[in-house]
């Protein structure tokens, strides 16, 4: 008898290990940090791109390629932005820039599309970003579970308000946080007008004057996922801190035609570099989709957004279904330097 | 003076939109080409029908409690000239019915007209939909309704039309509801034949009037084969760079055939459903992106009800934009005196309706 009681709390223990040890493999670790960034460290910001309709070859030709540019240094974080349809070839993508890089490291979105000085891309393509020096510092977070997929703004707007702000708060909150941050990048499965309610949420944290840019995802049925530490996930929002000892400047405008769509990315690259007084090392444009729908030649943009910033700052732009910067509107809160918002193209230039 | 158009006598062109006159000068209000929550900057299109230049004023009032900019917009016009005049959409919201009634002032010196007018979205969201003849995967569209009366045999009733689509990185998909008393199946010696034929084109494209010009458009017909086996076929009247002449000939459809296309015809009570799917490589001058704008239109065929049903005369597209060159011609098709109207009304491909 007192064998079968034995066998028994054995076979409980057992269980209850097992179920922990499951569980443990199953917990997601929703933040992220990298060393702490040195006073005059190194900093190298590097941008690649392939387009491939394999989607595992595309990712990791677009990795292969940053990894050479970016040199022997370790990275911090890859930020990945890609344009494939269907989450099987997105897993793909991911597993191709995973065979080169550790997927501790990569961060990002599905997109409409990526441009960059090797030009712009949209279906079957992938766009990467490489960090890494110890100038510069990256902590990254996940906030899981936003509550929205299902709700839509003509029936649920008040609930979906509210669930975002919570989600945008929890996402800022449990970022690391250092004394020397500079940008919080947000990419998140809450496209425009939605994504007002999220940046509310993370200004909570952050403060209202906090440098904030970003992009939400791809919103096509099946495509509306962010990446955190290669995993995919879905309803769901990511913010990537970046620390060190540079400078950040802000532009961000607003156009619906053709001719206004260039012009207006010219003069936000424009007043985006001349706000920067130190020396530029990158540019990040999150920019949208529809203002690419918009234009009779998707490069026209492009090149006006070269003929400002040049060929040398390696240039990392997404097309979105929502953006966060600076907002181009008659009606803005001066003491608001970030707004969730769409139609616009958000530039934001680093520099030391 | 201030005149208030009676909304009954605008109706009697059509339901959803309708082309506007206040003297000479032609009002119409384009469509939404994306939700109109996005906030998007839609067109109003002015047209001088007068011999001699004039100056308005245009002042358009959207929904209750949507903002735009500007209020108003003045312009001058020559004789026939027609300019297309932007308002911003900052603040709106989606509904379900997918009609939005727009009020339109011109102003003209001293006088005021005050027109009404009702748009749509009309927008193909993204999506990977079966063709199969459930019809199932079409929640997640933005359907638009039109109505049609009059025709041989309907008695002035009016039969509604829904129309669907969606599009992703291969195909165009259409789901056409088409309400008619009877299906006629395509046969070759047939009288009637019930059929969908629309037409695909970029935002850019123009119909010419001359048969020697060449298309820029792409144009198929669907129709349901009956019998137990009979599969419903897709036919391409026109491809981009073809003559204008071939809409005017009478040709064997079976040569048109479109093996690529999926299509799925059933009748269930007094309803049609068409549902196909058109591969992108048959409409090769249209790169589809998302907030792409594109030119669509659709004609129903409804020989023994309301004859020829016409989205571009329910878009309010205006009389002067009947063209011949405009929808190919097909047998057993009964074609009226006046053509139909342009096959290139306003259209965009969009992300979600979400």
């Amino acid at each position: 008898m007192s064998g079968k009681i034995r066998m028994a709390k054995t076979l409980s223990i057992l269980a209850l290990s097992i179920c922990l040890l499951l569980m443990s493999g199953c917990a997601v670790n929703e933040t992220y940090v990298s060393s702490d960034a040195e006073e005059g460290g190194s900093i190298t910001i590097r941008v690649a791109s392939a387009d491939n309709t394999d989607a595992f070859e595309a990712g990791r030709r677009a990795a292969s390629a940053l990894r050479e540019k970016m040199g022997s240094g370790s990275l911090n974080a890859v930020v990945l932005a890609e344009c494939f349809e269907g989450r099987a070839q997105k897993k793909e993508v991911l597993k191709g820039v995973c065979a080169v890089f550790p997927k501790d490291i990569v961060f990002g979105f599905s997109t409409y599309g990526s441009f960059g000085q090797e030009g712009c891309f949209d279906l079957d393509s992938v766009s990467l970003l490489g960090i890494s020096g110890d100038g510069i510092a990256t902590s990254a977070a996940l906030q899981q579970n936003l509550g929205i997929a299902d709700l839509t703004m003509e029936e649920n707007e008040a609930e979906i308000a509210v669930r975002l702000r919570a989600g945008g708060s929890g996402l800022a909150a449990k970022t690391p946080r250092r004394d020397d941050d500079r940008l919080m990048v947000i990419m998140a499965d809450a496209h425009s007008p939605k994504n007002q309610f999220l940046l509310d949420g993370a200004q909570e944290v952050l403060g209202k004057d906090f440098p904030i840019t970003g992009g939400s995802a791809n919103k096509n049925a099946g495509q509306t996922f962010v990446y955190f530490q290669g995993r995919i996930y879905t309803d769901a929002a990511i913010a990537l801190m970046l620390s060190g000892d540079f400078d950040v400047s802000l532009a961000g405008r607003q156009a619906k035609e053709n001719d206004k769509v260039i012009s207006s990315a010219a003069e936000g690259a424009d007043e985006a570099m001349k706000n920067m007084r130190l020396k530029p090392f990158s540019v990040l444009a999150f920019n949208c989709a529809g203002r690419q729908g918009k234009l009779d030649n998707i490069e026209d943009e492009l090149t006006a957004i070269k003929g400002v910033i040049g060929n040398e700052i390696p240039l990392f732009g997404a097309y979105c279904a929502g953006e966060i910067g600076p907002a181009d509107v008659a009606e803005k809160n001066p003491d608001t330097l970030s707004s969730g918002v769409g139609w616009h193209v958000m530039f934001t230039v680093l520099g030391r | 003076m201030y005149r208030l158009w009676p909304l009954a006598m605008l109706n009697c062109i059509a339901v959803v939109g309708t082309a506007i006159s206040a003297p000479n000068v032609a009002v119409r209000a384009e469509n939404f080409t994306v939700p109109p929550a996005t906030g998007p900057t839609t067109h109003i299109q002015v047209r001088n029908t007068g011999a001699a230049e004039c100056t308005v004023t245009i002042e358009p009032e959207f929904p209750e409690g949507w903002q735009w900019t500007p209020a108003n917009r003045e312009v001058t016009l020559a004789s026939g000239e027609v300019k297309s005049l932007p308002f911003t959409i900052e603040k709106a919201s989606d509904v379900k019915s997918n009609e939005y009634p727009i009020e339109i002032t011109i102003i003209q010196g001293a006088d005021k007209t005050s027109c009404q007018q009702s748009v749509v979205c009309a927008s193909a969201p993204y999506f990977k939909p079966k063709i199969d003849g459930k019809f199932s995967d079409w929640s997640d569209a933005i359907p638009f309704t039109f109505t049609a009366a009059g025709g041989p045999a309907s008695s002035g009733v009016e039969r509604k039309t829904i129309v669907s689509t969606y599009w992703n990185k291969r195909y165009f998909y259409l789901y056409a509801q088409v309400e008619e008393e009877k299906l006629y199946s395509y046969k070759k010696s047939a009288a009637w034949v019930d059929a969908v034929q629309f037409a695909l084109a970029p935002r850019t494209a123009v119909t010419a009037s001359e048969a020697q010009a060449k298309a820029q458009r792409s144009e198929f017909l669907l129709v349901d084969v009956g019998g137990m086996f009979g599969k419903d076929k897709c036919f391409q009247l026109i491809k981009p760079g073809q003559e204008l002449s071939v809409t005017q000939r009478q040709r064997s459809l079976e040569t048109l055939q479109l093996k690529d296309a999926q299509i799925a015809v059933k009748r269930q009570g007094k309803i049609t459903h068409y549902e196909c799917a058109i591969p992108f490589s048959a409409v090769p001058t249209i790169r589809p992106t998302v907030g792409r704008e594109i030119r669509f239109s659709i004609l129903v065929h409804d020989p023994d009800g309301t004859g020829i049903r016409d989205w571009g005369k329910a878009a309010g597209l205006w009389p002067e934009q009947r063209n011949r060159f405009a929808w190919c011609k097909w047998s057993p098709a009964k074609w009226p005196a006046d053509p139909p109207y342009d096959s290139k009304v306003e259209f965009g491909l969009c992300s979600s309706k979400h």
